[in-house]
């Protein structure tokens, strides 16, 4: 993957979602399941999804796509696509369940006359061995 | 040179020089020596301050939201803003912008490998930058 490929575009759409107390809390790999079928419908093939959650109660899931090709600089399309997945996590979570998102254009050109977004992301964290040296 | 913490910024963190959760914490795109026309740095185990890696690309401002849990190093994602357009970029640098002694401004950790997107080409405008979602680094 190389999001700063001419032509392209990156964003990443992040839902928040504290579920619906009244409701029966689904278990982690139909939410999964679920997410997974419903995201590569809206968004297609070019798309990298990381679910966190349990089913503790007042657990807060989160629900973070990557995703290459879509305009989530023009604000008509955010709201559309924030609409679907609103309706689609409401009907999963529960009608009262607390849904925010945040929507990030991370590469590309926003067609506002400025150079293209340019996007990287962090390595793996340098991690120090925990071991302490023997003699 | 793979990815590491600078020796010296381990030595100053067990002197107490480094206040990693409310110190001014800003990172640096840097040119490398032989890879990056135009780079001059090449990571050294004895470098100390800013100042070693050269003429930086760009900086950041203070990156938001520092946490240490569990010795885990990790910050909100920021933007490199309007990056004069120009050669290739290959290492991200780490620095501390609040001490002042025993050296101002001293590094704590370089990366030049595992990027996704670089190494990139700066062509005028924003540079995004996504913390990996395990931090920056763990003690």
């Amino acid at each position: 993957m190389n999001p700063n490929s001419q032509h392209q575009l990156w964003s990443r759409w992040t839902a928040r979602v504290t579920p619906d107390p009244d409701r029966a809390l689904p278990p982690y790999d139909v939410v999964k399941d679920n997410c997974a079928r419903f995201y590569r419908k809206a968004f297609g093939a070019a798309t990298e999804l990381n679910l966190t959650g349990s089913n503790v109660p007042g657990a807060c899931w989160t629900i973070d796509c990557r995703t290459e090709g879509h305009p989530a600089h023009d604000p008509d399309y955010v709201r559309f696509m924030v609409g679907n997945l609103r309706h689609f996590l409401e009907s999963g979570f529960g009608p009262h369940a607390a849904v925010a998102f945040e929507v990030k254009f991370e590469a590309g050109d926003r067609q506002d006359g400025r150079p293209a977004d340019q996007l990287i992301i962090g390595p793996e964290p340098v991690v120090l061995d925990n071991r302490l040296l023997r003699r | 040179m793979a990815n590491a913490l600078y020796p010296k910024y381990k030595e100053a963190l067990l002197n107490k020089v480094h206040d990693m959760d409310t110190d001014l914490i800003k990172a640096s795109l840097v040119r490398k020596s032989g890879t990056d026309t135009g780079g001059t740095y090449t990571y050294s185990a004895a470098h100390t301050a800013k100042t070693d890696l050269g003429t930086t690309v760009s900086d950041s401002p203070t990156l938001t939201t520092p946490t240490i849990v569990d010795g885990v190093f990790d910050t909100a994602d920021f933007v490199w803003t309007a990056v004069t357009a120009g050669n290739q970029v290959s290492i991200v640098a780490l620095w501390n912008d609040s001490p002042t002694s025993p050296v101002a401004d001293p590094l704590v950790v370089f990366y030049d490998t595992g990027m996704t997107g670089m190494p990139v080409t700066p062509n005028g405008g924003n540079i995004n930058f996504t913390v990996h979602a395990s931090g920056w680094f763990a003690l």
